[in-house]
């Protein structure tokens, strides 16, 4: 009886032990805050270009926006230390935001010079895969709040497909700023707290 | 001895500091000496010497490094420490159901 009974308070130490574990935030956000501003400042210039009429090539200024953002995750990636804790799950976080990164970047360049998808549908298009790399985040990480981002950007993907003026664009900036800026400032926040209780 | 007989339990694991650092490391691959010690709330020198025992079972890799010019240790388990933690967890689920 006492040898069950200790077993049982032995298996509810473990799993209280790996809960705890795999709640820790391997991830600084600095991903998303840095993409985030970079696509906010591409979607505010091309609301100035379309609503004021400027004549500036929109196309270069996301060709640069974007060349940015990957020497951003190229230089993090390759420079980075080694992370203070390593998990199955943020491995596999890290090349599914790779690979969703890659088919952003194609859809939207590839998309626009092939005009297989039409310009004022790629906001759409990008929000929609954003829905789904944050939904599938959320279950390998298992936080619930990032399944409401996933949603919040798959509601604004349907929203962007009947939204084919200017406003799409602040659309865009609103969703870019709550559905990624947010979410990576509270990642970095819970990182460096996690980090500095630590040490 | 009974199959199901406590003393059967892994006396390296059978502690109360070193199962916490082996459901740790189960749940992650390799983790920092810090974030080892909140996880486990032990002071640096109780882990570093339940870490020591845990090494020289066989049942945890330590690899040492410069971060910065700072020495940084992390831990990740062995295929040996990941099957003696499987067989103690087995054993408690048989000293349950008997």
């Amino acid at each position: 009886m006492e040898a069950e009974k200790n077993a049982i308070d032995e298996l509810n130490y473990i799993k209280k032990i790996i809960e705890d574990s795999r709640r820790i935030v391997a991830d600084n956000g600095m991903g998303y805050i840095v993409w985030g501003v970079l696509v906010t400042i591409g979607m505010v210039l091309g609301y100035i270009k379309y609503s004021m009429n400027l004549a500036f090539d929109y196309i270069w200024a996301w060709a640069i926006i974007i060349a940015l953002g990957w020497l951003f995750s190229f230089i993090a990636y390759y420079r980075k230390k080694p992370a203070e804790v390593s998990t199955f799950a943020g491995r596999i976080i890290g090349r599914l935001w790779f690979s969703f990164g890659v088919s952003m970047t194609v859809l939207g360049f590839g998309g626009y010079f092939s005009h297989a998808i039409s310009g004022e549908y790629i906001s759409a298009v990008i929000a929609l895969v954003l829905g789904a790399a944050y939904y599938i985040s959320s279950i390998l990480y298992d936080w619930n709040w990032f399944k409401a981002i996933g949603v919040l950007w798959w509601a604004g993907g349907f929203t962007l497909l009947f939204v084919n003026d200017v406003k799409q664009f602040l659309i865009m900036a609103g969703l870019m700023i709550f559905g990624q800026i947010v979410p990576g400032i509270i990642l970095y926040v819970k990182y460096k707290k996690q980090f500095s209780q630590a040490k | 001895m009974s199959v199901f007989d406590y003393q059967q339990i892994d006396e390296i694991i059978h502690s109360r500091i070193r199962l916490a650092i082996m459901a740790a490391l189960i749940a992650t691959e390799e983790v920092e000496f810090t974030v080892l010690r909140g996880l486990t709330k032990a002071t640096d020198g109780n882990l570093s010497a339940n870490l020591k025992k845990l090494e020289e079972a066989g049942y945890i890799n330590v690899k040492k490094e410069f971060v910065n010019r700072k020495p940084v240790t992390s831990y990740s388990l062995t295929s040996d420490g990941k099957q003696a933690f499987a067989a103690y967890i087995e054993n408690l689920e048989k000293m349950i159901k008997k």
